[in-house]
């Protein structure tokens, strides 16, 4: 083996993708290239860095609850639909390395200090909005925000007042129909529907737990963004401290930003004191 | 040229967790995505390939040209905190 092929393999040498012979002619040749020792050891040590890096910031890590439902979910699968095992498994995984990554992008392209808006929770809304606001077909009964509040904190109170029920924006007047808190997927959000635009729209508040803790000043303005289309539902969102703050619906993106911009900073303000 | 050793940006020997987290932020997604999966969630290249739904040959492919990736962005962080150093 030459030193170009160790070069070529050892990465997977260090992932353990090798077959035992491979292994063993590599171990041979770094024993006695000096060069090549040195490479192998560098990529060790990013490895290693970067397994740290990770570990140092629990901020990165996904929540607990999901990794346990990823589990249940998982165990149920191999145990009573082996045939879809594979197919499950993607997803789950695909979910992580989303919620990883969207993490780390938004870290690392959008700073600590602003909206880190986590795609699998962005998901998570439109679930809710599909199945409470439009199909009513929530495992677990909607209770009130203040109830909420009492078990859940401050943040449900804030949305029994607002926004207002009725609202004007650019595109066109927004009633409020429903206001309660409900889970999703195992998910907790505040929930307020509105009739807008002739469609139903949700706001969505749900903690961002697993984000950098964020404290903002009350004076800011809050960073309103399009996150494009989910499961053909417009959504927007933006971070008011230590929650996120969704907004879905099947308007086109530019009306529901427009509703957004709309509501946006009263519940921020709001929101960041809590 | 058959012969020769491709280049691969040598590793800085003290990286900090936010120059190593800057740099795989600072890759295309899918190749943070392959590293991650591999070197931080342990997965085997046929796991990743389950998980993200792309060929075994794509998942080899995105960690080594991710992992070159990475090399430059840390061997750049380097060039650009030394030439800070030096202006001091």
């Amino acid at each position: 083996m030459e030193c170009r092929d160790i070069r070529e393999m050892a990465d997977s040498f260090l992932a353990e993708e090798l077959l035992t012979e491979a292994n063993h002619e590599i171990l041979r040749h770094v024993e006695t290239c000096r060069t090549c020792r040195v490479d192998l050891a560098a990529r060790r040590t990013l490895r290693e860095g970067l397994r740290r890096a990770f570990k140092g910031a629990p901020e990165l890590e996904p929540r607990s609850e999901f990794i346990t439902q990823l589990r249940t979910s998982l165990e149920n699968e191999v145990r009573h639909l082996p045939v879809r095992r594979v197919t499950r498994f993607r997803e789950c995984w695909a979910l992580v390395a989303t919620v990883l990554l969207a993490v780390v992008v938004g870290l690392v392209y959008q700073g600590r200090d602003s909206i880190a808006v986590g795609h699998a929770l962005a998901r998570a809304a439109v679930g809710d909005h599909l199945n409470c606001a439009l199909h009513f077909r929530l495992a677990e009964r909607p209770i009130e925000l203040e109830e909420a509040a009492q078990g859940y904190g401050a943040a449900y109170r804030v949305l029994e007042n607002l926004p207002p029920n009725d609202v004007t924006t650019a595109a066109g007047p927004a009633h409020v129909l429903a206001r309660h808190a409900c889970v999703y997927d195992g998910r907790r959000f505040a929930h307020i529907v509105f009739e807008y635009r002739g469609e139903r729209v949700s706001l969505l508040v749900t903690d961002a737990d697993g984000g950098a803790q964020v404290a903002l000043p009350g004076d800011r303005l809050p960073d309103v963004t399009s996150s494009g289309q989910i499961a053909e539902m417009s959504v927007v969102s933006f971070r008011a401290s230590n929650h996120l703050v969704f907004f879905a619906g099947s308007v086109p993106q530019p009306d529901l930003k427009k509703l957004a911009d709309s509501v946006a900073t009263p519940i921020y303000r709001a929101l960041s004191g809590v | 040229m058959a012969d020769t050793i491709p280049f691969v940006a040598p590793v800085p020997e003290t990286l900090t967790d936010e120059d190593i987290l800057g740099a795989l932020g600072r890759i295309p997604v899918q190749f943070q995505e392959a590293i991650v999966l591999c070197d931080v969630e342990e997965l085997t290249y046929r796991e990743i390939s389950d998980s993200l739904a792309i060929p075994l040959g794509t998942v080899m492919s995105r960690l080594h040209r991710g992992r070159a990736l990475l090399r430059s962005e840390l061997g750049a962080f380097k060039v650009v905190i030394g030439d800070r150093r030096t202006q001091k």
